[in-house]
């Protein structure tokens, strides 16, 4: 039997920094801090009921504190392997796990801003249960494990930002200190499912593994959306990773790494129309004269589609290319690596934005949807030593 | 070498993305009618949206009037085409008729169909809500400050009916007469300064006296002499409530146009859907119900 304790603080500091069209010589006040202290205790056991069957089984107690605010939860967990041959083996687990720091991140087209928020008493902690059978392979004579899994996956107490609410209020640049983030967010529940298979070759001059992951992730919050579900910013349908490492020599090594994975899932304006309000229409008192006229001053509104998160960002992929020289010291071992990322220059998209492009001999001013992109082909030169 | 990849890397950092790829097929149907039984004509406006990505020529201008397309209203057995034409001298033109050709009555659920001359159809029901009349305006002031005179505001109150779903926009006007033209009435709308702007919900208060934002009562003229009173700064002075009772498909696209237009602007504003009613148009087709309370203040 094994048992655990752990410990962990966080001490947030929520706070941003407006500057527009300014020199950069505002004050930056002080802001509030946000002292959290997580701790978990577990005990685990395996037992083998059987020579072919092995079981473990688990429970965590987490806790969290914050002033006013305390957490107490059990996590349970069981998984059991069954072995049918010396080289095949299934396996099935459940687990109910907490999370206190919640995941909070936009859904439009414009730069990612990703935050980390502690659970609050408006705020719960989220919770997911999970359930997974999977199947595990051995091909001694080949030196290759072929494992494949399949999940299924809630979420309670997820959070997303309300329509049209923001973090800070662009032309309030005190506004994260004067709002609270709570007040932004909803909550909701979500659900996943998908499928995994990772191959791996550990022995040998050449190693490395080849994993796919096709999954589904869906969120659904009464004041999102319609109600209706929606697929999540980081739902990713296909992940495929890559990895092979060839020894060319006890002290050359080459590797390759080509990873993929599904865009992610955002909302942008397709178009713009005019609306409308009701009772432009009516005479106001009874009296002749005053009449309010008809569809006049509309408002310009976008139009997002009619679903949250409908616009499929272009998936993201590169290949990463690497050359280690290693050498046994007397002390440590010390490695050159000379490699280059994202070999072929694939220009993934870090965030999309609408601009207008001057007019031309041609062409006249229009609008346009431009991606940007971070980290093109990088060549990196390295050392690293081991002792 | 190397800093002169990355150096051209930089420079491309920004690509345009062919806008197929946002599904920017066609523009979209729009369609806005609001049905009310105080109101003397029927107008159903449509029109089609504007890609967001296109020329700048075509982004500037207003939404494209579709102007022959074939608008029914039906409610029952009764039907009824709306003819495309121009309702007011100084109003853009709608689909329109004279309400007594297919009265509008509370309770009673309408049927909408547009179809265009390529085909497109839209179609979309609503059922108009029971009247709920204003139960008092207060007539109320801030006093006066280093920046501003006193400031006088109306406020509305009604009673939101037990156990009904009910939402509301609230309307109206002020009329005046002032000792410099006694012989012209003016008017002004009024404004309410509720987060909403005179829109709400019954949502959480269900059952209970509701009371709207304030609404300043300004003259289209700067006043003559800011000392004056109330009283002294108008021959005559009304207000003229109209609290319109209005159904919740209205309210859901009227509140996200609202939010929508408020975080316009702001980056990392998270994006609002405006939610439609009609089924494939975008746009809104709903019933209200008008009551008016009148409060004479001078």
């Amino acid at each position: 039997m094994k048992v655990g304790l752990q410990n962990t603080y966080h001490r947030f500091t929520p706070s941003a920094v407006v500057l527009q069209n300014a020199g950069i010589n505002q004050s930056v006040n002080s802001v509030s801090t946000i002292d959290v202290l997580e701790s978990g205790v577990y005990a685990e056991d395996t037992w083998r009921p059987s020579s072919r069957l092995r079981m473990n089984g688990g429970l965590r107690l987490s806790y969290f504190h914050q002033t006013g605010v305390n957490y107490l939860k059990p996590e349970p967990r069981i998984s059991a392997a069954f072995t049918i041959k010396p080289d095949l083996s299934i396996k099935a687990s459940y687990a109910l796990m907490n999370q206190y720091v919640h995941l909070l991140s936009n859904t439009g087209i414009g730069l990612p801003t990703d935050l980390w928020v502690p659970s609050t008493d408006q705020v719960k902690p989220q919770q997911s249960q999970q359930v997974a059978l999977g199947l595990a392979k051995d091909f001694t004579n080949k030196g290759l494990t072929l494992t494949v899994e399949g999940y299924y996956k809630t979420m309670t107490n997820i959070i997303n930002y309300k329509e049209g609410a923001s973090f800070l209020l662009v032309n309030d640049p005190t506004s994260a200190n004067n709002v609270r983030w709570e007040d932004n967010v909803t909550a909701g529940r979500g659900w996943s499912y998908g499928a995994e298979a990772l191959l791996q070759k550990k022995v040998g001059r050449f190693s490395g593994w080849a994993g796919y992951t096709l999954s589904w992730t869906q969120w659904q919050f009464a004041e999102l959306n319609g109600g209706q579900p929606y697929y999540p910013r980081y739902d990713r349908r296909h992940d495929i990773s890559l990895v092979g490492i060839y020894e060319l020599s006890k002290k050359i090594t080459l590797s390759a790494v080509w990873v993929y994975g599904t865009g992610n899932a955002l909302t942008v304006p397709v178009g713009r129309y005019d609306t409308y309000r009701a009772g432009n229409t009516l005479v106001y008192g009874g009296s002749p004269g005053i009449v309010q006229t008809f569809f006049n001053n509309p408002r310009t509104a976008d139009d997002y589609g009619t679903q949250k998160n409908s616009f499929r960002a272009e998936p993201y992929h590169r290949f990463d290319l690497g050359i280690q020289f290693h050498k046994h010291k007397k002390h440590h071992e010390r490695t050159w690596e000379i490699s280059v990322y994202n070999l072929y220059d694939r220009r993934n998209p870090f965030f999309y934005r609408l601009e207008s492009v001057a007019a031309t001999a041609t062409e006249p001013a229009r609008t346009a949807l431009f991606r940007y992109s971070v980290f093109p082909f990088v060549p990196a030169f390295s050392y690293n030593f081991k002792f | 070498m190397a800093g002169f990849i990355l150096l051209d890397g930089c420079t491309t950092l920004r690509n345009e993305v062919d806008p197929e790829q946002l599904g920017l097929a066609a523009p979209k149907l729009v369609v806005s009618g609001f049905l009310c039984p105080q109101d003397t004509l029927l107008a159903i406006k449509v029109t089609r949206s504007n890609t967001v990505v296109g020329d700048s020529i075509s982004l500037l201008q207003p939404g494209i009037t579709v102007t022959n397309a074939i608008v029914t209203l039906s409610e029952g057995d009764r039907s009824v085409v709306l003819p495309y034409y121009k309702i007011h001298p100084s109003a853009d033109s709608a689909y329109s008729i004279p309400a007594k050709l297919l009265p509008i009555i509370a309770g009673r659920t309408y049927k909408l169909k547009v179809v265009t001359a390529n085909g497109q159809v839209a179609t979309s029901t609503c059922t108009i809500p029971q009247p709920v009349d204003p139960l008092r305006i207060k007539f109320d002031s801030l006093p006066p400050s280093r920046n501003q005179p006193t400031r006088y505001f109306v406020l509305v109150d009604w009673q939101d009916p037990v156990g009904q779903t009910n939402a509301y926009q609230v309307a109206g006007i002020f009329r005046y007469t002032t000792s410099t033209n006694i012989r012209e009435e003016r008017y002004n709308s009024l404004s309410f300064d509720d987060e909403n702007r005179g829109l709400f919900s019954d949502v959480g208060r269900d059952g209970t006296e509701i009371e709207s934002g304030r609404a300043f009562l300004t003259q289209t003229t700067t006043a003559g002499n800011q000392q004056t009173t109330f009283y002294n700064q108008y021959t005559s002075a009304s207000v003229t409530v109209n609290l319109l009772s209005i159904d919740q498909s209205y309210y859901r696209y009227q509140e996200a146009v609202i939010r929508q237009r408020r975080s316009r602007g702001n980056p990392f504003a998270e994006p609002v859907i405006i939610p439609s009613n009609i089924d494939g148009a975008l746009g809104c087709f709903a019933g209200y119900n008008n009551a008016t309370l009148t409060c004479k203040l001078k």
